[in-house]
């Protein structure tokens, strides 16, 4: 810990110059730690950022249109920082409190996917063996999901041991599976997601081999018609279709 | 955080001014839109890229702005100008609504980041040449390109009329400049001190005069 070179009380007629940028590196730093022991400059510095925010908002400088278009294409490919995670943990217990968890027609899911299969209907294929780690690395797209406002949750037990749920938001039009205590698959074997809807059972994605236990990950956006998602173990790639009982089926409609 | 009796702040309309509606969302006007720029970002924090485009539209011509105004050079505050965009969006979890307005969260990280450039050695050298005729020159922009600015380029117009003559040349010099303050008080042949001192009560005397209250 450096001990600083200004006393507290010449720290306070640094809230000026600290506001317009115009403290060296080093004395900025001790500023800036000074600031986190003292109200009092931190409600001035408050005050005086809002002071020189509105000077600055007086230089209205029309920005040239591809400027928007580079800003707007450098977003989509940076990745935004996570949330401080204490107010999530306290919205998703919101969420599952107000939530109960909904009954699982298990039986009626289940004769939906293999009546299809009965049926020889043609399953729709998108991206049926997609890998959803790189959706998964999309954190800000799970957390988004997780904290809408009209988040809605389906949950059951999988019947290989394990729960699974399902949050869903309508506003943004996208969901997320979360798996817990999942039990793990062989190494050629992989747990893989399904949409189902009247037609069938399309892929939402393989979890991946050698993943098991907990499990998050952000849903393709759902085909029309989804009733239900369900969970199955394929083999190690995925399937075109489902080729085992599902372990786990959650209605979403 | 605007004080309403202190500023009158005109009731909305379809010519409200960008300044204005920030304004407004600062003071939390209890009819004020929904799409605040706090709205928006808390809504950017979550991904959503038509909050973030929204955003941009409302605030870039404020960071271009005031970047413009510390860096002179377009070209560079167009590259610094969408740093600070990216960076908004890549730091938008970090936002604190109870700490300060969306405008001030943004136009803090666009000076300071001005301000890094200009230290750059690459402008050093221009900056030098730019000094003296920097020295008498207004603290508005004369030539302000858009209508939407001239209520609030009136009103930081006034609010500069109530500091000293040498209050506003240091806050002129240590904001605008983009100067360090011993640099300032070269400048202006003064103790490090008095620099400090002027413009911290410059700036104290635009807090009150524009009514800002945190």
């Amino acid at each position: 810990m450096s001990t600083p070179d200004l006393s507290s009380s010449d720290q306070h007629a640094l809230t000026g110059v600290y506001v317009a940028d115009a403290l060296s590196e080093p004395e900025r730093r001790d500023f800036e730690a000074h600031l986190r022991r003292c109200a009092d400059c931190a409600q001035e510095v408050a005050e005086l950022q809002e002071t020189v925010a509105l000077l600055a908002s007086a230089e209205y400088v029309t920005p040239p249109s591809e400027l928007r278009a580079r800003v707007l294409a450098e977003a989509s490919r940076t990745r935004q920082l996570p949330p401080v995670v204490t107010r999530i943990s306290r919205r998703q217990d919101q969420t599952r409190s107000k939530r109960s968890a909904w009954p699982v027609a298990i039986a009626a899911v289940l004769a939906l996917i293999f009546g299809g299969l009965a049926g020889g209907l043609a399953l729709q294929n998108r991206s049926l063996t997609s890998d959803l780690s790189d959706v998964q690395a999309a954190s800000a797209s799970v957390r988004s999901v997780l904290t809408a406002p009209d988040a809605r949750t389906t949950s059951a037990a999988a019947s290989g041991g394990g729960r699974g749920a399902v949050v869903s938001s309508a506003s943004l039009g996208r969901s997320v599976f979360v798996g817990s205590d999942l039990p793990a698959v062989s190494s050629a074997k992989t747990y893989q997601i399904w949409f189902v809807t009247a037609a069938g059972a399309t892929s939402a994605g393989v979890v991946g081999s050698d993943v098991a236990g907990d499990i998050t990950r952000a849903l393709p956006a759902a085909p029309a018609g989804t009733t239900a998602v369900a969970v199955s173990v394929e083999p190690a790639g995925g399937s075109r279709a489902p080729t085992t009982t599902p372990v786990l089926a959650l209605p979403t409609a | 955080m605007a004080e309403q009796g202190r500023r009158r702040i005109p009731p909305p309309n379809e010519t409200e001014s960008v300044n204005v509606r920030l304004l407004r969302s600062a003071s939390g006007d209890p009819k004020g839109q929904p799409d605040t720029a706090e709205h928006l970002l808390t809504r950017v924090a979550r991904g959503e890229d038509a909050a973030f485009a929204a955003l941009y539209d409302r605030l870039a011509p404020l960071v271009l702005g005031v970047v413009r105004r510390v860096l002179r050079d377009p070209a560079q505050s167009e590259e610094v100008t969408q740093e600070v965009m990216v960076e908004v969006w890549r730091t938008a979890t970090r936002f604190d609504p109870a700490k300060g307005t969306a405008a001030a969260w943004v136009l803090t990280m666009a000076h300071r980041r001005a301000v890094d450039r200009v230290r750059s050695a690459a402008a050093a050298t221009e900056r030098d040449f730019v000094v003296g005729l920097r020295d008498q020159q207004p603290a508005y922009d004369e030539v302000a390109e858009a209508v939407e600015s001239r209520i609030e380029r009136e009103q930081v117009r006034k609010a500069l009329d109530a500091l000293t003559d040498v209050q506003r040349q240091a806050v002129e010099l240590a904001y605008y400049g983009g100067y360090s303050y011993p640099e300032v008080a070269t400048l202006l042949g003064l103790p490090l001190g008095t620099v400090k001192t002027r413009v911290r009560d410059g700036l104290i005397r635009l807090r009150d005069a524009m009514g800002v209250s945190a």
